[in-house]
């Protein structure tokens, strides 16, 4: 990939005197060492594996240098436990920043736009019916909607510390997917990728334990906040996808979004309802995507169809839908994706990287 | 402005150095408080690379390995400039204060050791 290899030399790197005056060492050592810092080395190379391919290529030789400097400045023949813990830690932290950083413009953009966008509809739509949300996040106490106030007739006849509890939890379980979002506008963006992984892991692992599995919802809401952490990871996020938004696209996608609010409203037929919102939240994405530059709407289209795919194929099946089929539609959809984005990744990176290095 | 980044960013305005190097001046500026770790030190290195705050001043081969010496750029060097400024104004402002305060417990809570107030 990039052409910065030196030439790698493994005998006797390690008695580099390097700018440390700590780092004499007498004859004797020097001679015992050369040993021991083959295999220090080694170790040390093992350790820089958990950084990127590109990372390596740019630095891992030089840190190389560093580490067995400091090393010898130490007098130590191994790497110490917090430097390992560090070196892990740190090539972890790179291979999650350069998920994006290959990827072209265009699909990072509609990535940061997803990330602001797709929670806020998530709630919008769901603020009026969030049993299916409430199950997934409190497991079987969401079912039963004890103290759930939109799902209890005499909820207004438990006692007050009931009805807090239970609004509390009403107010939490429709703000959850939103909080990411808030995490990534106040600049906080891993912590933002954070909550939406533990909410991924969490919302599956609920549904895997009960039917709730089979459900369209479910299915849309775990790919909904799958690309949604896949979003936070490879753009800039929430920050950057509000500089993209429009006055323009905000004007057509405010009615848009008014609707999907007022069709949450209404309440009867809580099944019916579900379809209703989520079909307006797609025809608030169409029209918000067709007011960004045409790149970047095709590619950020592409991206809700994986969330909104599962009510696509339960409109054509209302009935004999196995919920196998409900996840091979998103399923397909994200393998189409990541080819597509792979794809028009190659053409840049031929010229990228190198450009980078020097 | 993270402290490891503004130590980084003072180690190269003395001029350009290499990893190593940086990591020994960290150590002596901060008077051995702060000991960059080799992960830390380029994923900063890194950063402030993308950033165009610092850049590669010339490239070695010593023993056989790769070393990179790196430079302030005017950017980073504004950036630096920024920084200390609002750290020295923090500081004024902290000693003002203290000063205050000391002038105001003298006379209320008795003598205070030759020097205090200074």
């Amino acid at each position: 990939m990039s052409g910065q290899d030196s030439p790698d030399s493994r005998a006797e790197g390690g008695e580099d005197p390097s700018a440390g005056s700590r780092g004499q060492l007498s004859a004797d050592d020097q001679a015992s060492a050369s040993g021991g810092s083959a295999a220090l080395e080694r170790r040390y190379r093992r350790l820089l594996a958990w950084y990127p391919a590109r990372h390596r290529s740019i630095y891992g030789d030089e840190m190389l240098g560093v580490l067995m400097a400091a090393a010898t400045a130490r007098g130590s023949g191994r790497p110490g436990v917090a430097e390992s813990l560090n070196l892990i830690g740190s090539g972890l932290r790179a291979r999650i920043g350069t998920i994006g950083t290959g990827t072209d413009p265009a699909w990072r953009d509609a990535l940061a736009v997803y990330s602001l966008v797709a929670p806020v509809l998530v709630t919008a739509a769901i603020y009026r019916a969030p049993w299916f949300l409430s199950f997934l996040l409190w497991g079987r106490g969401g079912s039963r909607g004890g103290i759930d106030p939109l799902t209890l007739f005499h909820f207004y006849t438990l006692p007050l510390p009931f009805q807090l509890a239970g609004y509390a939890k009403y107010l939490i379980t429709i703000a959850s997917p939103l909080t990411p979002v808030v995490l990534g506008l106040l600049g906080l963006r891993r912590t933002g990728l954070l909550t939406a992984a533990v909410l991924l892991s969490w919302t599956a692992l609920q549904a895997s334990l009960s039917w709730e599995i089979q459900a369209s919802n479910t299915v849309a809401f775990l790919a909904l906040l799958a690309v949604e952490v896949v979003a936070l990871m490879a753009s800039h996020g929430p920050q950057r996808g509000l500089r993209l938004l429009t006055w323009k696209g905000l004007l057509i996608a405010a009615p848009l979004l008014a609707l999907a609010v007022t069709a949450g409203l209404e309440e009867s037929g809580a099944f019916g309802v579900m379809h209703l919102s989520w079909s307006v939240v797609v025809l608030a994405i169409i029209a918000m995507a067709a007011t960004l530059a045409s790149a970047k709407a095709r590619r950020l289209l592409l991206l809700f169809a994986i969330p909104v795919s599962p009510f696509v194929i339960l409109l054509v099946h209302p009935y004999e839908t196995s919920a196998a089929v409900k996840y091979l539609a998103p399923a397909f959809l994200s393998l189409v994706t990541l080819f597509v984005s792979r794809r028009s990744r190659r053409k840049p990176s031929a010229t990228g990287d190198l450009g980078q290095v020097a | 402005m993270q402290e490891p980044t503004f130590l980084i960013l003072t180690a190269l305005a003395a001029g350009p150095q290499h990893g190593y190097g940086i990591m020994t001046d960290v150590a002596s500026i901060s008077a051995g408080r702060v000991r960059l770790r080799a992960g830390t030190l380029y994923t900063a290195l890194d950063r402030l690379k993308s950033d165009g705050s610092i850049d590669v001043d010339r490239e070695e081969i010593v023993d056989g390995r790769l070393r990179r010496y790196y430079r302030l750029t005017p950017p980073g060097a504004a950036i630096l400039s920024a920084e200390a400024d609002r750290l020295q104004a923090n500081a004024r402002i902290a000693a003002g204060r203290l000063k205050k305060l000391a002038g105001r417990t003298v006379p209320a809570g008795g003598p205070v050791p030759a020097g205090g107030t200074a």
